[in-house]
């Protein structure tokens, strides 16, 4: 895990159409569907999506480190049919930054997400041995929501530092008519 | 009809030779379908996108078919080549054994086998060359009752022998070895996988040394580990060839041989099983129009006996070839820019027969720091293998994105019958019966584990998974670390110690509007009977059972891995052994 500035490596391959579609249900935001029903949207479009919200996140911490790059995988949506529904997921973490520095990233993204794009649903300390630091959000922009921990490094977490986690992940989608997500990882 | 010139001058280091020449062949289009469908394929997909990008694609993953087959038939040709010489070999000893013999006492093999001594007796004024052969109309040669000749009609005769049996050899290897030709297309078919399957099965039926009942059976772990270490390379490389199944199912042995040998195994048994598929007949018409008596439309009796003969076969058929695509499928997985850290699958275990059994993990545990392995519960199956699939890659991304250092391993352990049906899933019979194979399966990790590194070891349960687990632990050893337990209807013992994990290693997730721990308890829960309480069926989210209570923010049976969840986390930060930064369920 080399150091790296500010955005990932990744370039996302967004062709015309699906950014169009983007910019459309962007606009719609998150809407209420019937329970056997999602927005159909293309699996790289969903992943693209995902990659601009974690560039984003980065950006705010503003922290250079270990950086492990987000794996981006196609997850299940609880029990329903995996040829049809799926959702995006994508862990990523920064280590390297002593604790306070992250911190200090925790109390930075606590201010600013709010006023770019995500509603804060949860945050403080967890009920753990150590206390951790974290918080829970919606994007109001996109069909996501994410979930940052600064894990403390205490005496039983197996850690020698503290590392700062990211799980980013969709809300359920559909594949478009013609497409399986059952095949996709 | 094998010569005595022939097995005299016989070499048999040179089929060695030549096998090890067919063994480069195969190990380099090995590494070849690899660095096609792993590097190539990938690389391309990275850079550019469009149709042409596809179609490309598409075709390089048909050229690492074609070099997997490659590699298995050239494996074939090696273990066959091998085969020969050595039984060969072993004839031309027997051979010049005699030799050696018969010279010592002063007789001579001539080339055409026969023995040839002279009497030397001074009465007699000429010295008479006498001989005699073997399994040959006797040539006599000079006066009878001669006390050599017993001796030289035995010679003769053992000479025949190992020319017998060096001759059988020959023509036994010569039709095995005919036998492995491969078409002369660019295209490795359904047909030649089964060609393939077949080719193995004649030449197992050929070699006479490397016999199945040599592998072992029933052993354990530990055993079977220490019975693969004391192979030779050569040997190695002939009992994965020739007997990809029984290898890529022995517990023990190492992860990526048992890979190799699976993924040989999965290649012949889809090609098989959609063979006979495309065999059956087409499903006729079911129904016809009512008539003038009776207006319901009523099946046809074409359909009835077709559905009698051949519904059940076309659906376990189509089954297992959905659950063999899945696996396929995750093998493909494309690798998306900034993605160079999704692990590489490794096929632990196969087998498509009857329910059927898939091991698959995402990367590769023997050289694992955290391992994980997952029990899927009700309904898991070839029907839905992806499913499952995809539950062990996202524990997989996050547990790796939280470990700092160490590496990961998660396995979907499809290793026993899963109930199928909510009604099914009331027995405990399927736990009983599958329980055994896990932790046979959790002791062949341990022992195929690197020496010298740490292994930390969790065993995840879903649902009826955590049944088997309880079962396993209950019946006998279950050697992990930490045990999850999500969504559980009950373990069948009644307290965390009773799981075998070290005190404090047990951990619970119920998520809310999760119907099954309440609805299971009565049955695989433990019944218990407390002066305070009355009966009590003790599941691992009793407070009484003694499990870390885990946090969730998720809800309903399958949510345990969805979204981006304290859900998901918790049972990351087990698996990588951060038990500090667990978070607990308030009371």
């Amino acid at each position: 895990m080399a150091s790296v500035g500010v955005a990932f490596m990744g370039r996302p391959k967004i062709a015309f159409t699906a950014l169009f579609m983007a910019l459309a249900i962007g606009m719609t935001g998150c809407s209420s569907m019937a329970d056997n029903e999602s927005t159909v949207e293309d699996i790289g479009e969903v992943k693209a999506q995902s990659r601009g919200l974690s560039d984003g996140l980065l950006r705010i911490i503003d922290l250079e480190g270990d950086l492990k790059e987000p794996v981006t995988s196609v997850g299940t949506c609880g029990d329903k049919d995996a040829d049809k529904f799926y959702r995006i997921n994508s862990s990523w973490s920064l280590a390297g930054p002593p604790a306070q520095d992250l911190r200090g990233a925790m109390g930075r993204l606590s201010k600013v997400m709010p006023k770019s794009g995500w509603d804060i649903t949860e945050h403080g300390r967890e009920n753990s041995v150590a206390k951790s630091h974290y918080l829970k959000a919606n994007s109001t922009e996109r069909a996501f929501s994410v979930y940052i921990v600064v894990l403390e490094a205490s005496p039983n977490s197996g850690r020698t530092r503290p590392l700062l986690y990211v799980g980013l992940a969709s809300d359920c989608f559909q594949v478009p008519d013609g497409q399986s997500a059952r095949d996709k990882y | 009809m094998v010569t005595f010139a022939q097995l005299t001058q016989l070499r048999p280091a040179e089929f060695g030779e030549a096998a090890d020449g067919w063994h480069k062949l195969s190990s380099a289009a090995s590494a070849a379908k690899d660095r096609v469908s792993d590097d190539i394929a990938t690389q391309l997909q990275k850079l550019l996108i469009g149709e042409g990008v596809d179609a490309a694609v598409v075709r390089l993953r048909r050229l690492a078919q074609n070099f997997h087959y490659v590699q298995v038939e050239s494996g074939l040709v090696r273990a066959a080549l091998n085969g020969l010489g050595e039984e060969l070999g072993a004839a031309q000893k027997k051979l010049l054994d005699v030799v050696a013999e018969a010279e010592a006492e002063k007789f001579t093999i001539k080339p055409d086998g026969s023995v040839h001594w002279v009497e030397a007796d001074p009465t007699i004024p000429t010295t008479p060359q006498k001989s005699v052969q073997g399994e040959r109309p006797v040539v006599v040669i000079g006066s009878d009752a001669d006390p050599k000749r017993a001796k030289a009609q035995e010679y003769a005769d053992r000479v025949g022998a190992a020319l017998k049996e060096a001759t059988e050899v020959d023509t036994r290897y010569a039709q095995a070895l005919g036998r492995l030709h491969a078409d002369n297309d660019l295209n490795v078919s359904d047909a030649d996988w089964v060609d393939a399957q077949r080719d193995m099965g004649t030449v197992r039926t050929a070699t006479g040394s490397l016999a199945e009942g040599s592998i072992p059976k029933d052993k354990s772990p530990k055993e079977n580990a220490e019975w693969w270490k004391g192979l030779s390379g050569d040997d190695k490389a002939d009992y994965a060839a020739l007997y990809p199944a029984s290898v890529g199912a022995l517990d023990g042995i190492p992860s990526d041989v048992r890979d190799t040998a699976n993924r040989v195994v999965l290649a012949e048994k889809r090609a098989d099983y959609q063979t006979q598929l495309n065999a059956i007949p087409a499903e006729p018409w079911k129904y016809q129009p009512g008539s003038k008596g009776n207006p319901m439309a009523t099946k046809t009796t074409e359909w009835v006996k077709w559905d009698r003969e051949w519904a059940g076969k076309k659906a376990q058929l189509e089954a297992s070839l959905k659950g063999m695509g899945d696996i396929r499928k995750r093998f493909e997985r494309d690798i998306e820019p900034g993605d160079d850290r999704f692990p590489r699958a490794y096929l632990l275990g196969f087998s498509p027969e009857g329910r059927g059994r898939a091991v698959i993990a995402n990367g590769n545990p023997d050289t694992a720091d955290h391992t994980a392995v997952y029990v899927p519960g009700t309904n898991a199956g070839f029907g839905n293998l992806a499913h499952d699939i995809k539950r062990a890659t996202t524990l997989w991304t996050v547990s790796d994105a939280v470990s700092d250092g160490g590496s990961v391993s998660t396995i979907t352990w499809l290793g026993y019958d899963a109930p199928q049906g909510a009604k099914a899933a009331v027995s405990s019979d399927y736990a009983n019966n599958g329980a055994p194979s896990l932790n046979r399966f959790v002791d062949g990790l341990n022992a195929s584990h690197e020496a010298g590194s740490p292994g930390h070891l969790t065993v995840t349960g879903h649902s009826y998974g955590t049944t088997l687990i309880g079962s396993a632990a209950r019946q006998g050893d279950l050697n992990a670390d930490d045990i999850v337990t999500l969504g559980s209807p009950g373990v069948q013992v009644g307290r965390a110690t009773d799981l075998d994990v070290p005190r404090g290693h047990v951990w619970n997730e119920e998520a809310s509007g999760d119907p099954i721990p309440e609805a299971g308890r009565m049955k695989h829960g433990r019944t218990e009977y407390h002066f305070d309480t009355g009966v009590d069926y003790v599941t691992p989210s009793n407070e009484r059972f003694g499990a870390n209570p885990m946090r969730t923010d998720t809800s309903g049976h399958g949510s345990y891995w969805d979204r981006d969840s304290e859900t998901l986390l918790n049972q990351a930060r087990v698996v990588v052994g951060d038990y500090d930064n667990v978070s607990r369920r308030g009371r």
